[in-house]
């Protein structure tokens, strides 16, 4: 499928008719469309998509109440045909789809195709738009089968089987399968074994049984597929919920330190005023003590009085019996006791000892004063740096504590919204552990009637082998056998090598992109993507967005570009694979700016056509890589009634050209109420 | 051994400066936070009003037969400390640089009723003097530091000065 044109009238933001071509041109196969956001790129992604599906669209009518229908017309080849699909909705009505087989000598309608949508479905089914039509943003409704892309599923599994055509060939197997079967049976009626009959009865019976097991099994594992996604989408929408509790443990364990914190600078402010009322006494006292100025009595008076101590030139007249005046002393008499109080009664030299103590202590605080002086300075910082740090503390914390509350107060109560999502997790998780009893069960059971079907045809076979196989029937059943067999083996063989092409095919992308030091990995069960980390070896547990989105791209150009033309050719699988053109909206939006040229470069080697929706500062980021490739250029304007306000208009170098891409001549006379309109222009 | 001795000499401020002396001390104006006043005793605010006096050359002369007065207790002066020095010498130390007699003979114990007369006036002169600078504030330095903050500031700017 290629696309030529779109013809867009009255759709969403478009007004009137809009009709653009794509680029079809090998050489140059990109149509690159750039606009704004709300310019109305998404909505041509919607056109045509709902040209060719008729999706539910909300508000699909450019301005409902002044035009009565809308339509989209999209005129594209495939193998080898031309066709124009074309869906109309008028007012009150469903949307309604035609499809035309278009003359390819003189481009008129040569006849019209009976089941449109199914004819539709068999060029592009549905379930594999999302592979075609990417919205690599992640917000529209077609992103939604991609957000889980990576993470692998039976739908993944499915979609991708699709693309390359295997799932086609599974139903000739069937097909042949049913065939041979029938024809057995047949045969066992015609020949009237009895024994051959009784075994064909017997499986007839088990094929009857084999039938609910298998709806039950295919049942579970669709719900198993089913719960798990929504499971992933709810544990990716409780990992998004944002949470108050732990904003508000945080702001808890912060405000009893902010408290502290206060009361530890109240404390340190006052030992601040009484450090600095202490140093009064000493700055004042220093300015009035003049250079080496001490009491000199002090000085004489420590050399000079001296405390008398007599005791022993007492011990030695006691001894004696003899003072130096030449006076008898006898123990205990008046005179002993005269000379005993006059040489060792201290108490005449009291005062002396005061004022000595006092002068040296008058001393020792001049001393200190001026050691008081010198430590002044680095002890006062030291205080303020001490004040400062806790006043810092207090006021980074304060402000992390009005922003906390700021942010409890935004998300609000959030915790009831998260306990139903984890509830709801918990139940889908119980219903996929039942399914997957349920699944098991079934397959066991399956397996089982399956053995003992075939069991029983061989001992059919061997029943009826007593007969001639020379008729024409058996040598049907052979045919039809060989062919079921050899299918099966081709199947599997090209599955095997597909999935390898598309493993090497994906790694090889990845590496373009700079993206050097993982490697991936594709499950074979699940068609999950592996990350690995090359240098560790080891898997990794989680990409970012960005990566996300890189890995993505790559997969999606991969799987394209395994079901191109050139791509069959060279492969030769017996499915034919699926071709379509791809479209992405909005890409490279949460890629690192590293790996979007690399990127680019696989999309252009992996599609045979290419249409990008993108934001002017997007496609500035890979313009080069680009701009030799696109075979269209146009510019989504979007056209107001007139300037409401003075904002600047943007002007825009695309393309090498200076564009606005926003007008106001959309004024209608007779429109008074006219809104916003989206128009694309050529750029040329 | 004692610096001082009761009956040699008081140590006393005026009754007219207690909510001064009192709001100095424990800076009433602000939260009370426990071992956090401005200075640790009366004694302390003394010495600090004294050594104001003595650099503002400002006394009030004592009547010794006042009335009005609150004695502080002259034991304190022995065992209290100011940047580890017994408040008894930073007031021998004041009123010996008042005099400025090298020999000293104010720091003789005969003369301590002289030295706590002298003490007490230059403590009085000082308390004046912060109070007339606490109310010409206006009524915004309700604790008196402020008074204490601008002379610290200015004593620190002389000194530098002096240098």
């Amino acid at each position: 499928m290629k696309f030529s044109n779109i013809i867009i009238t009255n759709f969403r933001s478009y007004y009137g008719e809009n009709k653009f071509e794509f680029a079809e041109d090998e050489s140059q196969p990109v149509t690159m469309v750039v606009g704004n956001n709300g310019g109305g790129k998404s909505s041509l992604m919607r056109a045509i998509q709902w040209c060719l599906y008729g999706e539910d669209i909300k508000e699909i009518k450019h301005n409902e109440s002044k035009v009565p229908t809308c339509e989209v017309a999209i005129n594209f080849s495939h193998e080898n045909n031309l066709y124009r699909a074309h869906r109309r909705i008028t007012s009150g009505q469903d949307s309604f789809l035609r499809l035309l087989k278009i003359d390819k000598k003189d481009g008129r309608e040569s006849g019209e195709i009976g089941e449109p949508q199914l004819t539709i479905n068999g060029f592009l089914p549905i379930e594999l738009k999302s592979w075609f039509f990417y919205e690599a943003e992640g917000s529209g409704a077609a992103s939604a089968n991609h957000h889980n892309l990576l993470d692998g599923n039976r739908y993944s599994k499915d979609a991708l089987r699709k693309i390359q055509g295997f799932t086609k060939i599974d139903q000739l197997i069937e097909d042949l399968d049913k065939i041979h079967k029938d024809k057995a049976r047949a045969r066992v009626k015609q020949g009237e074994n009895l024994e051959a009959q009784h075994f064909q009865e017997q499986i007839d019976k088990l094929e009857i049984k084999l039938e609910p097991i298998l709806a039950t099994k295919i049942s579970a594992d669709d719900d198993i597929t089913r719960y798990s996604e929504k499971i992933e989408d709810l544990q990716e929408k409780y990992r998004n919920t944002p949470s108050t509790k732990p904003l508000q443990e945080e702001m808890d364990r912060l405000n009893p330190q902010i408290n502290s914190a206060n009361t530890r600078l109240l404390l340190k402010q006052k030992k601040q005023k009484s450090f600095l009322a202490d140093h009064l006494v000493i700055f004042l006292i220093k300015q009035l003590i003049t250079k080496n100025q001490t009491p000199k009595q002090h000085k004489e008076g420590v050399q000079l009085i001296r405390s008398p101590d007599n005791t022993d030139l007492y011990s030695e007249i006691k001894a004696n019996g003899e003072c130096i005046c030449g006076t008898t002393i006898i123990p205990g008499s008046s005179e002993d006791d005269k000379v005993r109080k006059f040489l060792t009664d201290k108490s005449k030299d009291k005062d002396k000892n005061i004022f000595n103590s006092r002068a040296r202590g008058v001393e020792t605080v001049m001393s200190t004063i001026d050691l008081q002086v010198e430590k002044f300075e680095k002890e006062r910082i030291e205080i303020k740096d001490d004040i400062d740090d806790i006043e810092s503390d207090i006021k980074t914390n304060s402000a992390r504590v009005a922003q906390l509350g700021l942010d409890i107060e935004k998300i609000g109560n959030t915790e009831s919204k998260i306990k139903k999502i984890r509830d709801n997790i918990n139940d889908l998780t119980s219903l996929q552990t039942a399914a997957n009893a349920t699944s098991a069960k079934a397959s066991n059971k399956v397996t089982d009637i399956r053995e003992s079907i075939a069991d029983l045809t061989r001992q059919r076979d061997m029943a009826d082998n007593n007969r001639t196989m020379t008729d024409s029937l058996t040598s049907f059943i052979k045919k039809i056998g060989s062919i079921k067999e050899y299918v099966e083996k081709k199947q599997k063989q090209d599955e095997v090598v597909a999935l390898t092409t598309l493993m090497i095919d994906l790694n090889e992308a990845v590496k373009k992109t700079s993206f050097a030091n993982i490697q991936c990995k594709i499950d074979s069960d699940t068609y999950a993507v592996r990350v690995f980390d090359t240098t560790t070896g080891e898997e990794k547990p989680a990409l970012n967005d960005g990566d996300k989105e890189l890995i993505k791209t790559c997969l999606v150009a991969c799987v394209v570009g395994q079901a191109s033309k050139k791509s069959q050719a060279k492969n030769k699988y017996l499915a034919q694979a699926t071709s379509a053109p791809i479209i992405i909206d909005a890409p490279f939006t949460k890629m690192d700016v590293d790996y979007i040229s690399g990127c680019v470069s696989v999309l252009l080697e992996k599609t045979e056509q290419l249409i990008l929706l993108s934001l002017p500062a997007d496609y500035k980021k890979y313009e080069d890589e680009v701009f030799s490739k696109l075979g269209k250029k146009y510019a989504v304007v979007r056209a107001d009634r007139g300037p409401r306000n003075t904002e600047d208009i943007t002007k825009y170098k695309l393309f090498k050209k200076d564009i606005d891409l926003v007008t106001f001549d959309n004024v209608d006379e007779h429109d008074a109420e006219s809104v916003t309109q989206s128009r694309i222009v050529e750029v040329k | 051994m004692d610096y001082f001795e009761k009956g040699r000499g008081n140590f006393w401020y005026s009754t007219k400066y207690r909510d001064l002396m009192n709001s100095l001390r424990h800076m009433d104006g602000m939260d009370k936070i426990e071992g956090a006043d401005l200075y640790q005793g009366i004694g302390h605010v003394l010495v600090m009003a004294a050594a104001i006096g003595l650099s503002k050359g400002l006394s009030e002369p004592v009547d010794t037969g006042q009335k009005n007065r609150n004695d502080v207790f002259i034991g304190g002066w022995n065992n209290q400390n100011l940047h580890g020095q017994p408040l008894a010498f930073w007031a021998a130390l004041i009123v010996w640089l008042e005099k400025g007699d090298e020999d000293a003979p104010i720091l003789k114990p005969e003369n301590d009723p002289e030295l706590c007369d002298k003490f007490n006036e230059l403590a009085m002169g000082g308390l004046a003097y912060l109070r007339k600078k606490q109310f010409s504030s206006g009524g915004t330095d309700i604790t008196g530091y402020t008074v204490i903050n601008d002379e610290l500031s200015a004593a620190i700017l002389k000194l530098k000065n002096k240098k």
